[in-house]
């Protein structure tokens, strides 16, 4: 995979850059390569949806982008850019006093367990400012930061949040509380990683909406990293297709929906349940899920794949862009109908 | 699917009469003396009225904390009920002792959301479906349950092989084949499937559901499938009950509400699923109430946009309304033991609510 791969989101500034970023886990049974050379970037006031079924690899690309993998994972390879520069090279102090929280920050899938049990919401928030700075506040100067962050996520009531334990909340105000905390130092990239799948429907879509209105107040990039694919092409520009490690497609979302060139992109949409009484549009994915342990040769979607032909067992084809913005890795790509 | 109800459907499999099951918030016997009689209870299930026909799937879809799973269970006895009526083929099966319930039960069969701990991880899978042999029939024998065996995994698409390995061995979407294959081992007439593919990934559970529309086509099993996944539900069953804090707020044909949902309940939810364009979605504000505390009205009325004075004072009487079953003070009752407090609202607020049909 070369540098010529670069996806270019064709607006301007690129905020964050991922290139050809390997990270693999050391594990005693074998060596599992989570992510095998993945290259996008982010540009300025975008949202990026990244989809991928467990095993994609997508969780562990974003904690790569935050040099946040956990043992035995380590990345291999690779360079992550944030505002032009290399966090690779960073010392991990100057990573947790001057990148995380400042330029980057993340939202992980439960917030119960982002949440400390045993700390005030208000604790908990001032945490989030005393690690990022190095120093500690008094929280009379800072209460009325953590309210005007808590109220920012459209939340009634913040000053008697701030006294309350993570148990007193309902699972949509304690996500809104974790995407506060996440905005406290008004980094310009959030990160959330499955932020309404331990939330009920109803919730999900306000929590969303939240989420995306963070572009235009006050004026972020957003990658939305998501298992459904329905969730991400309704709400960001762009769409990143994972599936073994591996980046399969890359297209603005209309695209994905209306012309996916990946024969998985487009496997992945008639899997999904329609909501009309055409049901001949279902058609099930066979085969298992890629085992990351011991991946096929080849592409990786090759065992599951309508497509396949001669040498997709063979060699991994490499992301080409077959049109102007649209990315495609396969040997056979699905005609434009 | 289709919408003509076929013939052989008209007979009710199973009948759920009014039924109520209620958990003690009071979980040991200090606790329970010192509440006495201020024990307080989680009203789980509220008061349900369903009935299943025959070769009939029915969904059962609803927020977490609906009491939908807490239904299916009461119906196989896995919960107490504290008041109401449950006929299987004309059989009351509410309170059945317990030598009796193993030859009602066998032919209703449950599957569990979770196929990790629902499969025992000490018996190899070949036991795990014999055993539902050795239990329900009296003529068992280990040659012909044997090739029993073998067909029932072939039919749920594992092979023969597979019935010496453990559970450990298979993939999630795997297990959840053999559950499947477990719980169609005894030949029930009827199944609960419990959110059975929300473990599942999307291509995984898109086995699963076809492997179900299969099943679906050749017999005339009959389902109650509980999924808080609209699509699946969409997808699945013949028609389908919205539950609302243990009770059913809309309950009539798939097709029909999809289509033109009439409770604002049923709209939010539709509104809600990603990539579903509605005309004028819903969204409904705050959380799902407590189950502890029930309000004498609907209970709805604090997150519902098209509440009125009568939502607050009055649970709506469930009522027919185009051909379903909604509970909704926005439609004209039939009877009039709901509405001394307040004038129904006529059928302009229906055709309001109507124009919220999902475009294609």
């Amino acid at each position: 995979m070369g540098k010529s791969e670069r996806i270019d989101a064709g607006t301007g500034e690129q905020v964050l850059e991922v290139i050809d970023l390997e990270t693999r886990f050391f594990t005693l049974t074998g060596v599992i390569n989570a992510v095998r050379g993945v290259t996008f970037s982010l540009g300025k006031n975008e949202i990026l949806g990244i989809v991928g079924e467990s095993g994609s690899g997508k969780s562990i690309t974003c904690l790569s982008a935050m040099r946040l993998v956990p043992t035995p994972g380590r990345i291999t390879g690779g360079k992550v850019l944030i505002d032009g520069q290399d966090i690779m090279l960073e010392s991990e102090e100057d990573l947790c006093l001057n990148v995380r929280g400042k330029k980057i920050s993340m939202v992980f899938q439960d917030p119960l367990t982002a949440l400390n049990p045993t700390y005030t919401i208000g604790w908990q928030m001032k945490e989030a400012l005393d690690l990022h700075s190095g120093r500690a506040t008094k929280m009379d100067d800072v209460r009325s930061d953590l309210i005007d962050a808590l109220k920012q996520m459209n939340m009634p009531d913040s000053e008697d949040l701030l006294t309350k334990f993570p148990h007193q909340l309902s699972g949509g105000m304690r996500q809104r509380v974790v995407i506060a905390i996440a905005l406290l130092l008004k980094p310009a990239i959030l990160i959330a990683d499955e932020p309404t799948t331990a939330l009920d429907v109803t919730v999900q879509a306000a929590v969303l909406d939240l989420i995306v209105r963070l572009r235009d107040d006050p004026g972020m990039s957003v990658i939305i990293v998501s298992h459904d694919l329905n969730l991400i092409v309704e709400r960001c520009d762009r769409t990143v297709v994972m599936y073994g490690g591996l980046i399969l497609e890359s297209a603005s979302s209309e695209k994905i929906v209306t012309r996916p060139r990946s024969p998985y992109t487009r496997a992945l949409i008639h899997c999904i349940p329609p909501l009309t009484e055409d049901t001949a549009a279902f058609n099930a994915i066979p085969g298992d899920a890629v085992d990351l342990a011991q991946p096929p040769t080849g592409c990786p979607f090759h065992p599951r794949c309508a497509n396949r032909g001669s040498g997709c067992d063979d060699s991994v084809p490499d992301l080409a862009e077959i049109e102007p913005g649209h990315l495609v890795r396969c040997f056979y790509p699905e005609s434009v109908a | 699917m289709n919408d003509q109800t076929k013939p052989a459907l008209a007979r009710p499999v199973l009948e759920i009469q009014d039924l109520k099951v209620r958990f003690r918030l009071e979980k040991n016997w200090f606790d329970r003396f010192i509440a006495g009689s201020n024990a307080r209870f989680v009203h789980a299930v509220d008061g349900v009225d369903l009935r299943v026909r025959r070769g009939e799937v029915v969904g059962l879809v609803g927020e977490s904390g609906s009491g939908k799973s807490t239904l299916g269970m009461a119906i196989i006895a896995l919960v107490e009920i504290l008041q109401g009526k449950i006929l299987f083929r004309n059989q009351d099966i509410t309170n059945l002792l317990r030598k009796d319930r193993r030859q009602v039960l066998r032919h209703i069969q449950m599957i569990f959301q979770n196929p990790y701990s629902s499969l025992n991880p000490a018996m190899r899978v070949r036991s795990i479906i014999g055993r539902q042999f050795k239990i329900s029939e009296s003529d068992y024998r280990d040659d012909t349950a044997s090739e029993k065996i073998n067909s029932i995994l072939r039919d749920v698409g594992l092979r023969a092989e597979d019935g010496e390995k453990y559970p450990h061995e298979f993939s999630g979407g795997q297990k959840q084949r053999i559950s499947l294959a477990r719980a169609l081992a005894t030949n029930p007439e009827f199944i609960i499937a419990d959110e059975i593919t929300s473990a599942l990934d999307v291509s995984i559970q898109s086995q699963i559901l076809s492997l179900l529309l299969q099943i679906k086509e050749k017999t005339d099993l009959s389902m109650i499938y509980i999924t808080h996944d609209l699509r699946v539900a969409r997808l699945i069953t013949d028609s389908v009950a919205v539950m609302y804090l243990g009770r059913i707020v809309e309950y009539g044909r798939t097709s029909a509400i999809f289509e033109n949902p009439l409770h604002p309940y049923t709209l939010a939810l539709l509104s809600a699923i990603p990539g579903n364009r509605i005309k004028n979605p819903v969204s409904l504000t705050g959380n799902i109430p407590s189950a502890v505390l029930l309000p004498p009205g609907c209970r709805l009325y604090g997150r519902c946009p098209h509440r009125m004075d009568v939502c607050k004072l009055k649970y709506p009487a469930p009522r027919k309304v185009e051909g379903r079953t909604v509970a909704c003070h926005l439609y004209p009752a039939e009877s009039t033991d709901d509405i001394e407090a307040g004038e129904p609202i006529g059928s302009t607020r229906s055709a309001g609510l109507s124009a919220g049909r999902v475009e294609r």
